[in-house]
C-alpha cells in the first residue's frame, strides 16, 4: 500500500495506524497515551495529525492507513492542534519540575519543550490531588496526571491486575486504587516506566539522583531464568535504579519488580568486606594478595590429607558462567568430581537421562503457538513474574493453561484448570482423561517446585511418560538464573564441559551433605536458605574440618564454620555472562566498581587456576573456550526422554513448606532488597485478608 | 630639511616635557580618583557577583530545593550537590559544596536557581589560611546567607 507523509511515498502494511507507520519510518509523532504495547484509546489528543481530505486533525494512534493517504505532521493546521492539545494538558500540571524525579527524561517535558507554547493563558486555580500510599515501590504525585490512562491499561491487559482504574469524570478525575487495596502485583513497577509525567515515580529512588546525572550500563537479570535486559543507572559509582532495556525476544518493554529493585542487596550491610580466615577458632583478616595462595594450599592440603573423593564442591546457579566455568575447570583439574550446582535438590536419580540442559524448548515469543501449556510445580506469577505477560498474551489468543501444583497459589492470568497435586499420585493423575486438552500443540513446563521434591526423578518419568503419549514438548524453568549454564558447563557430578559423560561418575549435592564429608567448598552459596534442609547442611558444617566459602555475604552460619572466607562480587561488580532458560547466551559488563578488598569471582578462581599450573584466562578466553566447548551441540530438547530412569520408591514427605517460594526469597540478592521484602510484607497482609478461612489456614502452613 | 630642523628645535626647548607635566599640573590642582582601600571603597553594583550563600525564607526554611540546576548549569564544574528525601518528605540537599577556587564567578548559578536560593553576594573580600578552605560547605553558605540577607534584599529592589 502507498502512503505519503509529509510528501514522501513510503510502502505500508494496511493494518498499520498512522503512528505504527511513522514510528516504523522514523517520523516523530508526539504521544502521551499510545503505546505500541497498549491498547489504543486516543485520549490525550497529543498525535493529531493532518490528513488531506478531512476536515479536522485525526489522532495518529486510532486511525487506521488508507491507500495513497497523504498526511502530514509538520503543517500549520497539525501545529495547532497540537499547540492546543498541550496547553490542555499543562493547564492542571503543576510547574515542580525542578523537584521532580521525572524532569530530564520526561515525555511532558520534552513535547511542551517542542510542540507547546512558551506562556500560559489559564490564570484560575490550579487542581490538587491528594496522594495515596499505594505501595513501597511506587511513590505517588497524582496532581502531576495527566490522565493518560496506559498504568490502567497496563493492568488491564498486561499484569492482568486490576489494581488502578479511573474515578469520577471531568475536573474530579483521578487514578486512583480501588478501595482499601494497594498496588502489589509482581510487576507494578512498569507502571513508573510508562507514566510519561512524574505521577508514578521509583521510591527508593525518590530525590536520590537527577536523570541527566546518571550513567547507564546494561546488565542481565540474575534474579530469573528468563534473562530480562535491565539498564542499571549509576550515580557516583553506586546503582540508584533499574530501567528495563528493550528486547523484543526476551522481555520487551517490561521487567519484574524482583529484577528492578533486587539490586539493592548488593549494598546489604552483610557484605564481606575482606577476606578472612581461622585462626585459633577465631576469624581473623587476610590479606589482599596472600588470600589466592592460603586458599590455594587449604584445597591441595585437604585433597592430600583426605583424598580427593572426600572433597564436597558447591557452587550456586545464580553464579556466572564465567565462574561455573573456571570453578569446574580448578576442580576437576585437580582430580575432584564431587561438583554440583543443584544444591535445592534432594534427589538424583534422573540425572543420567537429563537432557544437555533444561530448556523452555521453545522460544519465549512462540509460546502462543501452544494450544495447550501444562505447568507443573510452578507458579509463574510469583516465580517467573515476567513469563506472565506472555502466557496472559497466550490466553487471551487460543492457548489452554493448566496449572498443577504442590499448593493452591493463583496466577495473574486465566486458567484452563488448577489442579493440587500430590507428590505421590502424580503417575496416575497425570492421563488424558483428567486433563481436557485442546487440539494442536502441547508444551508441558516444569518448574522449580518439581525439581525441590524428594520424588523428583518419579515425577519426571511420569511428565515424560505422559508427554510422549500426548505427543508433547516438555520444557523446563530452573531453580536459578544460570542453572543451564551449570549443566552445560559441567557442574554436575556425572557430566564434563559440554555435556560429555564423567568416566567417574561424583557425589551429587545430596550425598555431598549427608555423607558428611571433611571438607566442602561452597562457592556464592547461603547455607541457611539455597539447600534443600537447613539443619542437614549444618550438621555436615559443623562435622566437617575445613569450609571455604567464597561468597558476597556474610551469614550467621558461614561465620560459625567456615575456615576461611574469600570475599566475592555479586553479579553487578563483575564481567559475566548467562545463557538463560531459551539457550540464549548474553554477557554483561560491571555496573559499579567493586569495593578495595573484594575479589572479581573469575579472577580469584583463575589465580587459583594458575597457582595449580592448570592455565591462565581472561574474560575473552574464557567466553572463547565456552563457546567452543559448545559449538554442535544439540539443543534440540523434543529428545527429552526420561522415562528409562532407575527410580527409586516414592519418599512420603511433607515438602509443602520448602516447594513455597516467595518473590523475594529466590537468591541471595533479592533476599537482602529492603523494599522488595518490605512490598512482599505488605503483600501478603493483603492477601491474607482477602483469603476465604480454608486458604488462611494452607496459607499459614506455607509460609511459616 | 625643514622637518629636520622643527625636531631639533623641538627637542632643544623640551617641549614634549612641558606638555606632559602640564597634565601633572593639571591633575595637581583637580580631586584625586585613588581611593584609600581598605579604608576607602570603590562603589558597587548591586548586580555585583560575588561570594556564594544560600537564602532562606523569612519563616527561616532553606530556600534549596535540591533541584541540582545551578550544579548543572556551572561552567566550571565548581558545585556538588548530594540530595535525599527529608523525613517531612520534600526533597533537600545533603551536601552542598562550591569550590571557590573553581568557581569563575559567573552568576549562571544564580540564574539557575528557580527559588533564588543560591545567590552572590557582594563580599568580594575573602581569604584561606589554607586550600582546604576554599570548599565552602552548605552550613557556611546558609551563615552567610543569613547574615547578608538584608542586603540582599536591598539589592534585589535595586535591580528591579
Amino acid at each position: 500500500m502507498k502512503v505519503f507523509v509529509n510528501n514522501k511515498e513510503y510502502s505500508a502494511e494496511p493494518e498499520d495506524t498512522i503512528i505504527e507507520l511513522c514510528d516504523k519510518i522514523g517520523v516523530h509523532i508526539p504521544r502521551f497515551c499510545y503505546h505500541k504495547h497498549l491498547s489504543v484509546v486516543a485520549s490525550c489528543r497529543m498525535c493529531l495529525v493532518d490528513i488531506e481530505g478531512v476536515k479536522h486533525s485525526q489522532p495518529a494512534c486510532s486511525t487506521p492507513l488508507r491507500e495513497d493517504m497523504r498526511i502530514s505532521t509538520k503543517s500549520e493546521k497539525t501545529k495547532v492542534a497540537q499547540k492546543s492539545s498541550m496547553e490542555f494538558l499543562l493547564i492542571n500540571h503543576p510547574l515542580d519540575c525542578p523537584i521532580c524525579d521525572q524532569a530530564g527524561e520526561c515525555e511532558l517535558q520534552d513535547i511542551s519543550l517542542e510542540h507547546g507554547d512558551d506562556h500560559s493563558r489559564y490564570m484560575q486555580f490550579k487542581r490538587v490531588v491528594i496522594d495515596k500510599d499505594i505501595s513501597p515501590l511506587i511513590s505517588t504525585d497524582m496532581t502531576r496526571c495527566i490522565h493518560c490512562s496506559r498504568c490502567v491499561r497496563f493492568g488491564e491487559e498486561i499484569s492482568n491486575v486490576k489494581e488502578l482504574g479511573l474515578l469520577n469524570r471531568g475536573e474530579d478525575m483521578k487514578i486512583d486504587v480501588f478501595i482499601e487495596s494497594s498496588v502489589s502485583s509482581e510487576l507494578s513497577g512498569n507502571m513508573i516506566d510508562l507514566c510519561p509525567v512524574g505521577a508514578l515515580n521509583n521510591k527508593p529512588y525518590r530525590y536520590t539522583a537527577r536523570t541527566w546525572d546518571l550513567r547507564q550500563i546494561c546488565g542481565i537479570s540474575p534474579h530469573d531464568c528468563i534473562g530480562s535486559n535491565i539498564n542499571y543507572h549509576t550515580y557516583n559509582n553506586k546503582i540508584v535504579r533499574a530501567v528495563p532495556s528493550e528486547n523484543p525476544d526476551i522481555n520487551q518493554t517490561w521487567l519484574s519488580d524482583r529484577d528492578r529493585f533486587g539490586y539493592e542487596g548488593i549494598y546489604s550491610e552483610d557484605r564481606v568486606k575482606k577476606s578472612q580466615m581461622r585462626v585459633d577458632g577465631k576469624l581473623v583478616e587476610l590479606d589482599f594478595e596472600s588470600t589466592p595462595s592460603e586458599v590455594n594450599n587449604l584445597i591441595n592440603n585437604n585433597i592430600k590429607k583426605y583424598g580427593k573423593e572426600k572433597i564436597g564442591c558447591l557452587i550456586s546457579g545464580q553464579s556466572t558462567s564465567e565462574e561455573l566455568f573456571m570453578f569446574q575447570k580448578i576442580f576437576k583439574g585437580l582430580g575432584v568430581s564431587n561438583i554440583d550446582h543443584r544444591t535445592k535438590e534432594s534427589n538424583f536419580d534422573y540425572q543420567k537421562n537429563y537432557p544437555l540442559m533444561p530448556s523452555l524448548g521453545c522460544n519465549l515469543e512462540d509460546l502462543d503457538e501452544y494450544e495447550n501449556i501444562i505447568l507443573i510445580g510452578v507458579n509463574i506469577k510469583t516465580e517467573y513474574p515476567i513469563l506472565s505477560i506472555r502466557l496472559n498474551l497466550a490466553t487471551k489468543n487460543k492457548t489452554r493453561v493448566h496449572s498443577f501444583n504442590f499448593n493452591s497459589l493463583d496466577e495473574n492470568f486465566d486458567l484452563h484448570c488448577k489442579k493440587i497435586i500430590d507428590h505421590s499420585n502424580i503417575e496416575s493423575f497425570l492421563n488424558v482423561n483428567n486433563i481436557e486438552l485442546d487440539q494442536g500443540k502441547t508444551l508441558i513446563i516444569i518448574g522449580p517446585s518439581v525439581s525441590r521434591s524428594p520424588n523428583q526423578s518419579n515425577i519426571l518419568q511420569s511428565i515424560s511418560k505422559f508427554s510422549s503419549s500426548i505427543d508433547a514438548k516438555i520444557g523446563f524453568l530452573t531453580e536459578s538464573c544460570n542453572s543451564t549454564s551449570g549443566w552445560l558447563l559441567g557442574n554436575v557430578p556425572h557430566r564434563e564441559l559440554g555435556g560429555n559423560q564423567s568416566s567417574i561418575i561424583g557425589k551429587n549435592s545430596y550425598q555431598m551433605i549427608t555423607d558428611k564429608l571433611p571438607s566442602y567448598i561452597l562457592y556464592n552459596l547461603e547455607p541457611e536458605h539455597d539447600f534443600f534442609d537447613k539443619s542437614l547442611v549444618e550438621s555436615a558444617l559443623e562435622s566437617s574440618e575445613c569450609n571455604i566459602f567464597f561468597t558476597s555475604y556474610i551469614t550467621p552460619m558461614i561465620e560459625k564454620y567456615a575456615h576461611i572466607i574469600v570475599p566475592i562480587t555479586t553479579f553487578a561488580e563483575a564481567d559475566g555472562s548467562y545463557i538463560n532458560i531459551e539457550g540464549t547466551y548474553q554477557t554483561f559488563r560491571p555496573i559499579v566498581q567493586p569495593s578495595k578488598n573484594i575479589y572479581e569471582g573469575w579472577s580469584i578462581l583463575n589465580k587459583i587456576l594458575k597457582l595449580n599450573n592448570l592455565g591462565d584466562y581472561s574474560v575473552a578466553n574464557i567466553r572463547d573456550e565456552l563457546k567452543k566447548s559448545l559449538e554442535g551441540l544439540d539443543f534440540n530438547m523434543s529428545k527429552t526422554d526420561m522415562s528409562n530412569t532407575n527410580i527409586s520408591p516414592y519418599i512420603e514427605n511433607k515438602i509443602l513448606k520448602e516447594s513455597y517460594r516467595e518473590t523475594n526469597q529466590t537468591d541471595l540478592i533479592v533476599r537482602r532488597s529492603e523494599s522488595l521484602n518490605q512490598a512482599t510484607k505488605i503483600k501478603n497482609k493483603l492477601n491474607y485478608k482477602n483469603m476465604n478461612n480454608e486458604v488462611k489456614k494452607s496459607y499459614i502452613d506455607i509460609t511459616k | 630639511m625643514i622637518d629636520k630642523i622643527i625636531k631639533l628645535l623641538k627637542s632643544l626647548f623640551l617641549l614634549e616635557i612641558l606638555k606632559g607635566l602640564s597634565i601633572t599640573g593639571k591633575k595637581l590642582f583637580t580631586k584625586p580618583i585613588t581611593i584609600q582601600y581598605p579604608e576607602e571603597k570603590t562603589p558597587q553594583s548591586p548586580r555585583f557577583r560575588g561570594l556564594h550563600a544560600l537564602r532562606r525564607y523569612p519563616n527561616g526554611e532553606e530556600r534549596c530545593i535540591g533541584c541540582k540546576l545551578c550544579e548543572a548549569v556551572c561552567p566550571a564544574l565548581a558545585i556538588t550537590i548530594d540530595t535525599e528525601m527529608r523525613d517531612d518528605g520534600t526533597r533537600r540537599t545533603t551536601k552542598y559544596d562550591i569550590d571557590l577556587f573553581k568557581c569563575v564567578y559567573c552568576g549562571f548559578c544564580e540564574e539557575a536557581c528557580p527559588v533564588d536560593a543560591i545567590v552572590e553576594t557582594k563580599i568580594f573580600e575573602f581569604h584561606f589560611e589554607s586550600r582546604d578552605e576554599r570548599v565552602i560547605s552548605k552550613d557556611k553558605l546558609l551563615q552567610i546567607g543569613d547574615i547578608y540577607e538584608k542586603e540582599e534584599i536591598k539589592d534585589r529592589n535595586n535591580i528591579n
